[in-house]
């Protein structure tokens, strides 16, 4: 129930083509909004028992994009995909961790 | 960049956007704008604010269309916001699919104007550049709960960590008067408001905020802003501890700040008084609601320490505290004997672990403060 780490703690999020998201350790790390989005893994992306995907890639658009976004808790973020989903919860410690992602040195 | 496209720029860049001194490229408006064939389908975002702009904003995106070249037909869609836009142009781009588009599409070259980016989310929780947010409360006044704060606090610093203090009991600030720093104002810097240092300790308190002589009464949206702006408005250095001493009692007041700040936990003081403990446990409900661990309990003023022979004289029954918290599952971190150097060290501005180390109050605090990090470790 303690704070998680530093590592997994979010700074700040803003996006400007890509998913800027500023950890408190430091780490800047950059998100493509296309990858983002096909890795969703809410029950209607991913089944929730198999783990099979049930989302399928081709119908994701190119040009992907998020128009909101909320903090969930201190833990995660939800976007609203310019698609029209929006119930997908990116967790910072597998964003950080696990999925793929640029990084930029401190500015 | 498309010829067309630049042509089209141009056209806009010399299109007044109403009376607002931008022109139709800097206000922003267009949303998408696509060239199929001889047809320019335009669709624009008109808040309900400049809505008076629009017939003349139409006419003249019409007309500077049709002065371009190939562009015979014009089609101008006005929606109110930025959602509808989105959902507008999913449904058109759907209806169009498998049409080979001709021309320029300058939605499709240069997002970032025809999309603005999406707003970065609000944060509403701050301090999170502390390792631990440790929330120091009491189900009621008077049981030493800014004693405990404040010598649990320079404990830690003892222990070589790095700590901050923040005075949140806005109705009744102690800090100044047990730091030694009444009558000293945080100072202003731009827009924030620096710590006071004591100690090896940086706080802030109201008291150090306004004059002692303003009385003043904070009602609930009010001390809910002022407390949200001593947590975002302070140059908090950071560090591993925070330590919160939050008003007495159970309201609104201690809800919001436990939230705002992705609180560790609580840690509840009280006197081993039967009383004290009804009062300890409506603490720990509150917290428990809101998902915000209890960290341990402190018992205060369990025994009298005479200061000429050291005698221990229990004041009251002791040892509730221990009782109640093994009983609910959660630590006891320790209980605080009442010495006179307790007393005088705060009033002071000496508390007690810095004036008086070697006394027993003193010794007491810092096994509390171990026992608070082992806590936390096993948290983690
Ligand atoms: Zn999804
Ligand atoms: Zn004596």
């Amino acid at each position: 129930m303690a704070r998680s780490p530093q590592k997994y703690r979010v700074k700040e999020v803003f996006y400007d083509g890509v998913v800027h998201v500023i950890f408190f350790d430091g780490a800047h790390c950059l998100y493509n909004y296309w990858e983002l989005r096909t890795g969703c893994t809410c029950a209607k992306c991913v089944h929730e028992v198999t783990g099979e995907k049930l989302l399928d890639d081709q119908t994701v658009p190119l040009d992907i994009r998020p128009v909101a976004s909320e903090y969930v808790g201190n833990y995660g973020l939800r976007i609203d995909w310019s698609d029209g989903h929006g119930t997908g919860i990116y967790n910072f410690q597998q964003l950080r961790d696990q999925f793929p992602h640029k990084t930029q040195s401190v500015d | 960049m498309d010829p067309l496209e630049q042509q089209i720029r141009d056209a806009f860049a010399l299109i007044p956007f109403g009376d607002s001194g931008q022109n139709l490229l800097e206000s922003d408006k267009v949303f998408s704008l696509e060239v199929i064939g001889n047809r320019a389908e335009v669709l624009l975002v008109i808040d309900h604010e400049h809505e008076s702009f629009t017939n003349g904003l139409t006419q003249g995106i019409e007309a500077a269309l049709k002065g371009c070249d190939g562009i015979d037909e014009v089609g101008i869609n006005v929606v109110a916001t930025f959602e509808e836009a989105q959902k507008t142009l999913a449904a058109h781009e759907h209806h169009h699919h498998g049409h080979e588009h001709g021309h320029a599409h300058p939605h499709a070259h240069d997002h970032a104007h025809a999309h603005p980016h999406a707003p970065a989310p609000q944060k509403r929780s701050y301090l999170g550049e502390y390792g631990q947010v440790v929330l120091v409360a009491s189900g009621k006044g008077g049981v030493g709960k800014s004693t405990t704060a404040v010598n649990l606090a320079l404990s830690l610093v003892a222990l070589g960590k790095k700590v901050s203090l923040l005075d949140a009991d806005i109705y009744g600030p102690s800090l100044p008067t047990m730091m030694g720093s009444r009558g000293e104002f945080s100072e202003v810097v731009g827009q924030q408001l620096m710590p006071i240092s004591r100690h090896g300790i940086e706080f802030m308190s109201m008291g150090n905020l306004i004059d002692e002589s303003e009385a003043v009464v904070w009602r609930g949206p009010m001390a809910h802003q002022v407390i949200e702006q001593m947590l975002r408005d302070t140059q908090w250095p950071g560090g591993d501890y925070m330590i919160i001493d939050l008003p007495p009692g159970t309201g609104d007041v201690q809800i919001t700040l436990a939230q705002m700040t992705e609180a560790s936990g609580a840690v509840i003081v009280c006197t081993p008084q039967d009383v004290a403990l009804l009062d300890a446990r409506k603490a720990v409900k509150m917290f428990e609601k809101v998902n915000i661990p209890i960290l341990g309990m402190v018992e205060n003023m369990s025994s009298f320490i005479c200061p000429h022979c050291s005698k221990e004289t229990p004041i009251f029954s002791k040892g509730g505290a221990q009782t109640e918290s093994k009983e609910q599952g959660y630590a006891f971190l320790g209980s605080v004997p009442i010495e006179l150097a307790v007393r005088l060290g705060g009033d002071e501005g000496q508390p007690v672990v810095v004036s008086a180390p070697q006394s027993a109050a003193a010794k007491a605090y810092r096994n509390i403060a171990a026992k608070l990090v082992e806590v936390l470790a096993e948290e983690d």
